[in-house]
């Protein structure tokens, strides 16, 4: 009854440690919030590199909103009320905004597909087709010397 | 001396306009004095801009204030160089730089095609001259460099103080030289297309021109880096800037051409794959200057807005664009391929792969730096595409690309057999596994990273083993030593060999880049005189901070001592100046760089009493990318410089498609 407690006060510690290290781990720090939003002083750098007095306010007042509780999607949408979409440094994953982040991969893959069509063709074909030469005459002229080559052959008698 | 400088401009673009005529004349009435009466004009049209050129320069070193543009840039207390390199500070000299290159490179052609391509010089040159007229109408019309002011001021403006770095003295010709050089190719393939010599033989008369370009790109892009890592003061080298993508794209899409080329050569395939890739890469280094000029994308390279520039711009990639794909659409039956490709497993079949990589990155990297435009165009919604945007995507594409540039150098041609696969890439294999063991501690908390190095550990090995392999084959067979061996197989070999220590190159940058971005550490510490703080090993006290005046600045300079394990290794000194011409504080960044890492040490502020902020950085492995670049760059003049065995190869390639071409 006693080990049975021990082991259950043992894994009762052992979660508690758990959650207080995943969510230390997980703190939000300002950098966390500053890494996703742009200086908007117009100098085009990152909110967590800037080193412009308006970015070194943003950041103090991003900490001062973390202390006061609110996540991240809150402080992130507070800037976007005030200085607009543009703030954030990369558009967002959905609407309109999420063809930005989609197109890339599909022109890739859509190249991919027609690279691989076009190969997985040509080498089908070369597996069942007499291997394509270049025409350049080169065949007509090999038959027109073996010809002659033949015919002289024939008519060489010692 | 502004007044004359106008004139040689004006009297340039006559001239220009004479060899366009002279040369239609020619090729209509197959009239040679004609021809060679358009060649003189195209000499005296590079004699013209490279007069004004001069007169420029000698402006600004003789502190002409009364025209406009040195009075802008540059003031009586900037030293020499920084005079100098003042005449790409702005746009109107950017845009005089661009145009003396173009009719140098011109007349560089008219010689050494004395001799040679009788038949695609007429048209190469009409090209030549069709581009620089746009930008000798620019040179007139919009952008004047030798305006004149109504009065004469006692000083300049100055040059901006961002600009006074050695990096950026270089930076700007570099990357010019790469977009200017690229107009070669491009009026080559235009000339092939009219004249429908659509063999190798455009191919084989630029090789050296499209490496010389794309070594210029890399340089002027590595430079960029450089001084963005230097001089904005934030730790980091590259922003993902609109302007800093305007250079990069037509890189990528020059690396996929000199891959994808390598098949014309060889096979006779891509052809019209080709004519593409040089057609857009032209028109993208038009458009890297258009996206610096315009001002129509927020950058930190704040240089112009000017929006008639930018539609004649537009107007211009328009027109190329246009004309050369409805050329290359009327020829596309004489463009077919000799050859088809036999298997999945080839080296074709990779190649074609690293050029969807590279295109794709190029695609990428192009369509976030337009989509805030077509977001305002058709939301009404201004939005930001920055680096977490790129970082995303371009993470696992460059991945890929890195593991191609493992795979394709060492691939068979045609049809790659399992033979063939375990002996170039089983050793390779192996070593990088137990490579990628070994690090595992460092990056189990960063994948990419771990896939990075061990992609990065795979190319070197199987590019080492390849060098190991041919020397020793060279050994046996000539009984030469080891060292001797390895040297006479890379001089007779320089193009291959050059491509691969052109790849080792790229292994390096990989790793800085990766080391650099994955394990960054940043502290910002406030201290007194005499305190010190700690970051990962290395401990810093601040010594004294002092101020003093010089010509153009007031320097705030701070000392630290550094040490590391309780021992002194050095002193680092870390500037805040103030540039009393142009009122603008900048910082100087203090940085100490070893193999593994760089401490990199910038002062924020300082106070009256005493105490100063500094922004402390480590890079790990940041020298990688530095030292990647010159491999790079030893491996491509390596590669353009062909050794005798090389060059008559290439000469009996050429006579073998000039008889191609009577048939």
């Amino acid at each position: 009854m006693r080990s049975k407690r021990i082991v259950t006060f043992i894994l009762l510690f052992f979660l508690l440690s758990l959650f207080i290290f995943v969510n230390l781990a997980l703190a939000l720090t300002v950098d966390d919030v500053a890494s996703e939003l742009i200086c908007p002083c117009g100098c085009g750098k990152m909110l967590d590199v800037c080193e412009m007095e308006s970015a070194r306010e943003m950041r103090v007042l991003i900490e001062e909103m973390i202390d006061e509780g609110q996540d991240k999607d809150q402080i992130i949408n507070y800037f976007i009320n005030q200085y607009g979409e543009k703030v954030l440094a990369a558009p967002g994953k959905k609407g309109f905004n999420l063809i930005a982040w989609v197109a890339p991969f599909l022109v890739m893959g859509l190249g991919a597909g027609i690279i691989w069509l076009a190969i997985a063709k040509w080498a089908l074909r070369g597996k069942f087709e007499e291997p394509k030469r270049k025409n350049t005459g080169q065949g007509q002229r090999d038959k027109k010397y073996t010809d002659k080559l033949k015919k002289e052959l024939e008519e060489f008698k010692f | 001396m502004g007044t004359l400088g106008f004139f040689s401009l004006i009297l340039a673009l006559f001239v220009c306009v004479y060899s366009l005529l002279a040369i239609a004349k020619g090729v209509r009435t197959k009239s040679l004095k004609w021809i060679k009466s358009s060649q003189n004009a195209v000499l005296a049209v590079c004699g013209l801009v490279s007069l004004a050129g001069v007169i420029l320069i000698y402006s600004f070193v003789v502190n002409d204030f009364h025209l406009q543009y040195v009075a802008e840039h540059s003031s009586a207390n900037l030293s020499l160089v920084y005079r100098l390199s003042a005449f790409w500070a702005g746009q109107e000299g950017s845009l005089l730089l661009w145009e003396w290159l173009l009719v140098v490179f011109a007349g560089i052609l008219i010689i050494q095609n004395r001799r040679k391509n009788k038949e695609l010089m007429p048209y190469v040159s009409a090209t030549m001259m069709g581009i620089s007229l746009f930008f000798l109408i620019l040179l007139i019309f919009v952008s004047k460099p030798f305006q004149l002011l109504s009065f004469l001021p006692s000083d300049g403006r100055g040059l901006n103080p961002l600009l006074q770095n050695p990096g950026m003295v270089l930076h700007p010709p570099a990357v010019f030289l790469g977009y200017v050089g690229f107009s070669v190719p491009f009026a080559f393939a235009i000339a092939a297309l009219m004249t429908r010599k659509l063999g190798n033989i455009w191919i084989i008369s630029t090789r050296k021109w499209v490496l010389f370009s794309w070594l210029c790109l890399s340089v002027g892009n590595l430079l960029g880096a450089q001084w963005a890592y230097m001089e904005l003061g934030w730790g980091g080298y590259w922003a993902w800037d609109p302007v800093e993508n305007a250079s990069l794209i037509p890189w990528l899409t020059a690396t996929a051409y000199l891959h994808s080329v390598m098949i014309q050569e060889r096979r006779g395939m891509l052809k019209v794959w080709n004519m593409v890739l040089i057609i857009i890469t032209f028109a993208l280094t038009i458009f890297g200057t258009f996206i610096v000029r315009s001002g129509i994308l927020s950058s930190v390279h704040s240089f112009a807005l000017s929006p008639l520039l930018g539609v004649l711009f537009l107007t211009f990639i328009g027109l190329i664009l246009i004309l050369s794909f409805t050329l290359l659409l009327s020829r596309r039956n004489l463009l077919k391929g000799e050859n088809e490709l036999d298997s999945l497993l080839s080296r074709e079949s990779t190649f074609l792969f690293n050029n969807l990589i590279l295109v794709g990155a190029a695609f990428a990297i192009f369509w976030g730096t337009i989509f805030p435009l077509i977001s305002e165009a058709v939301r009404g919604t201004k939005i930001t595409v920055g680096p977490p945007f790129y970082n995303q995507i371009m993470i696992p594409i460059g991945l890929a690309l890195l593991l191609l540039t493992a795979i394709c150098p060492l691939i068979s041609w045609r049809k790659a057999s399992g033979k063939n696969l375990r002996k170039n890439f089983l050793y390779p294999f192996i070593i990088s596994i137990i490579g990628g063991v070994v690090i595992l501690r460092w990056t189990i908390q960063h994948p990419y990273a771990l896939i990075s190095f061990v992609l990065a550990i795979f190319v070197a090995a199987t590019i080492i083993i390849e060098f190991a392999r041919g020397a020793r084959a060279r050994k046996e067979m000539t009984k030469e030593g080891y060292l001797k061996s390895f040297f006479s197989l890379i001089t007779r070999n320089k193009r291959r060999y050059g491509g691969y220590i052109i790849h080792i190159g790229m292994v390096c940058l990989f790793v800085g880049i990766t080391g650099s971005s994955a394990f960054k550490v940043e502290k910002v510490e406030t201290i007194r005189k005499g305190e010190s703080f700690t970051i990962k090993d290395y401990q810093l006290e601040l010594v004294s901070v002092d101020s003093y005046p010089t010509q153009n600045k007031y320097i705030t300079s701070a000392t630290l001592a550094v040490y590391r394990g309780g021992k002194k290794i050095g002193s680092l000194r870390p500037e805040k100046n103030f540039y009393t011409n142009q009122e603008q504080t900048l910082t100087e960044v203090a940085l100490r760089s070893t193999l593994k890492e760089d401490l990199y040490v910038i002062l924020t502020q300082y106070s009256e009493d005493g105490s100063a902020t500094f922004k402390v950085v480590i890079s790990p492995l940041i020298m990688w990318m530095w030292l990647g670049g010159v491999v790079l760059v030893g491996g491509t003049i390596l590669a353009m410089w062909l050794g005798k065995r090389e060059k008559l190869q290439l000469a009996m390639h050429y006579i073998r498609e000039m008889k191609k071409g009577e048939v």
